[in-house]
């Protein structure tokens, strides 16, 4: 009898260990998604100086980042203001997930600028930032690609789609439609990295 | 029915981790971090062995193997914070399995040095493998949040496995461990062999 209580016992671990098993898949292997716009900006010259961005984060992210702050009507700026400077910071340390490629040559960046956060009505995190290229660059003859990728493969970096893409008069008019090409690279802790390459043909 | 009292206690943990798992699906940074070991395989495997050696080991390598292990994962967590790990943490852990597996299967009185490093390793390994997912702009709180979670898992599952291991050293002359033992070595070669062959598809 004590050897089958003794046994009985060893099964209950087993399953106690099997069921939070089965639990974790549910709750662990975090991922979140960012939703880009971009936009080419120019100069009188019609050279490319910067590129606008917009990111949209995905609910669970947004919940995430802004836990535990004073959403109310009255206090919700204040708390934006508060996370600000935390997530743009975050930001900068994964160099805003982007790579500009002129020729396949890679653009240097300035300091970021028009930096903004706020909370849209479906309560998703919205970001605006412009990122400024160090030297204008003339676009006609070239090929521009925009390259955003989450190295961790822990967030999704995204256009969706070309429409995400905006051209600008200027560029309209020299460039061909822009083109989205998605790659997955190896697997980072569970989660595929996925590069996704905007190209601009102003040949 | 009369229970033993470590049957109670798996009970009552059992009655207490359901509904805080429930809760867990939600945006805890503490239950997401206490889960964190439990994708990782050679995690489980690692720490299973592990405890059936200490528990076969008996009370006094518990008594100093188990704190020592706890700090060292508690340095090593921190530590995710400012270094990242150079090595593949799966290739270190599961051969370190199979042979505390193997060590359990024979049965040896060991110094109580070799535990200690073997548990040693594994808290540096688990601990440096346990990296909170890399979100721009997320709190220090949640951060360490998540750290203390694997902390406490990857401690408790050794706790238990060794009490249990314990409550069973001297059941049938210790077959029942070292048949475990041979499991946990199987198993950890098993994986070990999958990693290093990813295509077996035929």
């Amino acid at each position: 009898m004590k050897i089958i209580n003794r046994f009985l016992t060893l099964l209950a671990s087993a399953v106690f260990i099997c069921v939070l098993s089965m639990q974790a898949s549910l709750a662990a292997g975090f991922h979140y998604q960012l939703d880009l716009t971009a936009k080419l900006v120019n100069n009188p010259q019609n050279e490319l100086t910067a590129i606008q961005m917009n990111w949209i984060y995905d609910k669970e992210l947004s919940a995430i980042l802004m836990d535990g702050e004073d959403l109310s009507e009255a206090n919700k700026e204040a708390s934006l203001e508060k996370r600000k400077a935390e997530i743009f910071k975050g930001l900068t340390e994964v160099k805003y997930f982007t790579t500009i490629l002129l020729n396949k040559n890679v653009l240097d960046v300035g300091k970021v600028e028009n930096y903004k956060l706020r909370l849209n009505k479906e309560s998703r995190l919205e970001m605006n930032l412009t990122l400024p290229l160090t030297k204008p660059q003339a676009l006609q003859g070239n090929t521009l690609e925009i390259v955003v990728t989450d190295d961790s493969a822990v967030g999704l970096a995204t256009f969706v789609d070309t429409s995400r893409m905006l051209l600008g008069e200027q560029f309209k008019s020299i460039c061909q439609q822009p083109d989205l090409a998605q790659k997955k690279l190896a697997e980072v802790d569970g989660h595929a990295q996925v590069v996704e390459t905007m190209t601009i043909n102003c040949r | 029915m009369k229970h033993l009292p470590i049957q109670n206690l798996l009970l009552v943990l059992i009655g207490l981790l359901l509904p805080v798992s429930a809760w867990a699906a939600g945006t805890s940074f503490f239950m997401k971090g206490f889960y964190h070991p439990m994708m990782v395989p050679a995690h489980i495997i690692v720490l299973f062995s592990l405890g059936l050696l200490l528990g076969q080991q008996g009370w006094r390598t518990i008594r100093v193997v188990l704190p020592a292990y706890v700090l060292v994962l508690i340095a090593s967590l921190i530590m995710t914070r400012y270094q990242t790990a150079a090595w593949n943490a799966e290739l270190v852990l599961l051969p370190l399995a199979a042979v505390t597996g193997l060590l359990v299967v024979f049965k040896w009185n060991l110094s109580i040095l070799l535990p200690l490093v073997i548990a040693i390793v594994a808290a540096v390994v688990i601990g440096m493998d346990s990296t909170v997912p890399r979100i721009p702009g997320l709190q220090s709180a949640k951060i360490y949040s998540h750290l203390t979670g694997s902390g406490v898992f990857a401690s408790a599952v050794l706790a238990i496995i060794s009490l249990i291991a314990l409550a069973l050293r001297g059941l049938l002359e210790g077959v029942i461990l070292r048949i475990l033992g041979a499991w946990s070595t199987a198993g950890a070669v098993l994986v070990v062999t999958l990693l290093l062959v990813p295509d077996v598809n035929p």
